[in-house]
């Protein structure tokens, strides 16, 4: 007997132990809005530039183009572990020549700052002694130059990053969709403007870089109107990848370059990032699978999902009234539940207490995300109001 | 104003239930993977900022030690087998969790995810609430830069130089958080609240230091960055105050609000108890 209910309590210990957790739910503050996910990478602006300088370059020093009326930043780092400091001269459009081993001063507007720590802040292991940056306070619209760079033989090269915050001359990068799903293409943007004036006729390329990957080959962004670009000349670049280079999941890495001439004859040049979620195609949500019950104040939502690789997910589910007369939706409840699915199809089933909110016309927000492998494996919605 | 009142009404109830035991919780930002040692993290926190927290080392507390260079559930997961083990062990049913920069995000990936760690929910229950210093809660633009630098870009260089952007960096990117935000944690705007409060501090200083060569990095870093509105080098105003509810700005940049030397925060943090 004592041994039937030993086995009993370990077999009720096992399933326990593997049963999925209990679902979550909850309510919204009210009048909290409802928020759609962003569908693309969030726009990033940018008004500087980055140029990877070899050993052998170097020599021939490295040309700045400023887009004037502003501030300068200069930070050079060296492209090589344990390296030693990067040292050049910089001379300016109007002549002046700061030498490397000068300091510059405030009345002179040029300023050499030694034994800089900014890549601890990027997570790059480089000693804040080798780093250097060099402010000029205010630009001309022409070309600053390095020149005389004295690199030590240890450095592969150096990475010269030139900012300039007060530039009215930007480019704003984004790429999407943000989570892109097997088989959807990705189109990459890059708006480059001069205030608020276009910057037609530029040449804008970009890189894509999978997680942990090195970078491609170089993807021409168009503004002629053809490439999901928007208007013709409207300063708005686009290029549609319909095909990754792999299949790699994570989040890809897209590196932006410009460069070009505004049309009031200012040299420029850009660089920006942005990145992108490639989903695994682990599993997917079936969209047209979505059904929806209300029994007394609990809402039912079920659907359908087909795993290809068997491990823990978890269903979400959103709650949110019809629209309003200014078109908008509030959040009203929310739920989750955590499964562990086989592979093959299973079907995910939530309840979801109303607490008297109206049933009438309800929007259902669903997702199906990774637990295992962080990732979106599908999201649906059903309009209750259709 | 709001605080204080609930500071007072839970210093009456903690008096009410005499059982209950107060614990402090650090965890620390992202950084390198010797920050899993523990006097590492001691150092990024300095002992001046754990003896003014803890009123002179009076309350209970644990500095967490977390690889600084991984995603926030691998970091969640280390830091909540440090806080079970230390609640656990010293019947620490009451804690206040301080958090600096991607700690921030940690612990709000630990509160959003209950279910995700058998762990994640008894401490939980015992989180009283988060204090959250300069968190990139809606990502920063610094690890964006940190992607525009990335060496995956010097294709052909042979060479493993600054491909230092790492795994807690890229959590960092503002694309990054955008789809963890919507997706995997709460608290944002339009998203299921987080269980407990989180009270963020925002840095909005720079030149702290002028002598000091993170002061001229964090300058520099704002600069090129493109951070929008106030910052304090590494994160904007913001994204820190994108979760929770403002507690105060300080003028400490992003390296002195994590100390409690140029602006006396540790002071602040300890008016908890």
């Amino acid at each position: 007997m004592k041994r039937l209910a030993f086995l009993l309590s370990l077999l009720c210990a096992t399933t326990l132990g593997a049963a999925d957790p209990q679902p979550l739910v909850g309510t919204f503050q009210p009048g909290q809005q409802y928020r759609e996910p962003d569908r693309d990478a969030p726009p990033t602006v940018s008004r500087m530039f980055v140029r990877a300088v070899d050993a052998k370059s170097a020599k021939d020093g490295v040309d700045l183009p400023a887009t004037g009326g502003g501030g300068l930043i200069i930070l050079t780092l060296p492209l090589a572990k344990g390296a030693g400091r990067v040292s050049a001269t910089l001379r300016t459009p109007t002549g002046d020549v700061m030498r490397s081993s000068e300091r510059g001063s405030e009345s002179r507007g040029l300023r050499r700052y030694a034994s800089v720590g900014a890549a601890e802040g990027l997570g790059m292991n480089i000693a804040a002694e080798v780093q250097e940056v060099i402010h000029v306070d205010r630009t001309e619209a022409a070309r600053y130059r390095l020149t005389d760079i004295a690199l030590p033989e240890s450095n592969a090269g150096l990475l010269v990053v030139a900012g300039e915050p007060d530039s009215r001359l930007t480019m704003t990068t984004t790429a999407g969709p943000l989570s892109r799903m097997p088989g959807e293409p990705v189109t990459l943007r890059a708006t480059l403007r001069d205030g608020d004036a276009p910057i037609p006729a530029a040449h804008v390329v970009a890189r894509l870089a999978a997680p942990g990957g090195m970078a491609g080959g170089t993807i021409e962004l168009f503004d002629d109107g053809a490439h999901g670009d928007g208007a013709k000349d409207d300063g708005e670049y686009a290029a549609v990848v319909k095909v990754l280079p792999s299949t790699t999941p994570g989040f890809w890495s897209v590196r932006y370059d410009a460069e070009g001439t505004t049309p009031q004859g200012v040299e420029f040049e850009r660089s920006g990032s942005s990145d992108f979620m490639n989903e695994r195609s682990a599993a997917r949500l079936r969209a047209r699978s979505l059904r929806t019950t209300i029994d007394g104040d609990v809402l039912r939502v079920t659907a359908v999902a087909d795993v290809a690789e068997g491990g823990r997910y978890r269903f979400d589910v959103i709650v949110a009234s019809a629209r309003n007369a200014n078109g908008e939706r509030q959040s009203i409840a929310w739920g989750e539940a955590e499964r562990t699915l086989d592979r093959g199809t299973s079907q995910l089933t939530l309840d979801i207490p109303l607490n008297g909110a109206k049933s009438d016309g309800l929007f259902i927000d669903v997702r199906l995300l990774g637990l295992d492998a962080i990732g979106v494996a599908g999201r649906a919605t059903v309009d209750l109001a259709k | 104003m709001k605080r204080h009142l609930l500071v007072a009404l839970l210093t009456l109830l903690a008096a009410a239930v005499a059982e209950a035991k107060t614990g402090v919780v650090f965890i620390h930002g992202k950084g390198g993977s010797n920050l899993a040692q523990p006097s590492v993290a001691r150092a990024y926190w300095t002992d001046d900022m754990i003896r003014a927290t803890t009123k002179g080392y009076a309350i209970p507390y644990l500095i967490c030690s977390y690889d600084g260079t991984q995603y926030m559930w691998i970091a969640g997961g280390q830091v909540a087998g440090q806080i079970y083990n230390w609640m656990t062990a010293n019947a620490i049913d009451d804690i206040v969790v301080e958090t600096h920069s991607f700690g921030g995000v940690v612990i709000r990936w630990i509160l959003s995810n209950p279910t995700y760690d058998w762990r994640y929910q008894p401490i939980i229950s015992r989180i009283r609430w988060v204090n959250s210093i300069a968190p990139p809660n809606a990502g920063s633009e610094a690890a964006n830069l940190a992607g525009t630098l990335s060496g995956s870009w010097l294709t052909g260089w042979m060479i493993d130089l600054v491909g230092q952007n790492t795994d807690s960096t890229k959590n960092c990117s503002t694309s990054s958080m955008v789809y963890y935000n919507q997706y995997y944690l709460k608290g944002t705007s339009g998203r299921p609240a987080l269980p407990k409060t989180i009270y963020n501090i925002a840095g909005t200083g720079l030149w702290n230091d002028f002598a000091h060569s993170e002061d001229y990095g964090l300058a520099t870093l704002s600069g090129i960055a493109g951070l929008p509105g106030e910052d304090d080098g590494m994160v904007a105003q913001y994204s820190a105050q994108s979760v929770g509810v403002v507690w105060f700005l300080t003028a400490a940049n992003h390296h002195h609000n994590r100390r409690n030397d140029y602006r006396k925060i540790g002071d602040a943090l300890a008016t908890d108890f």
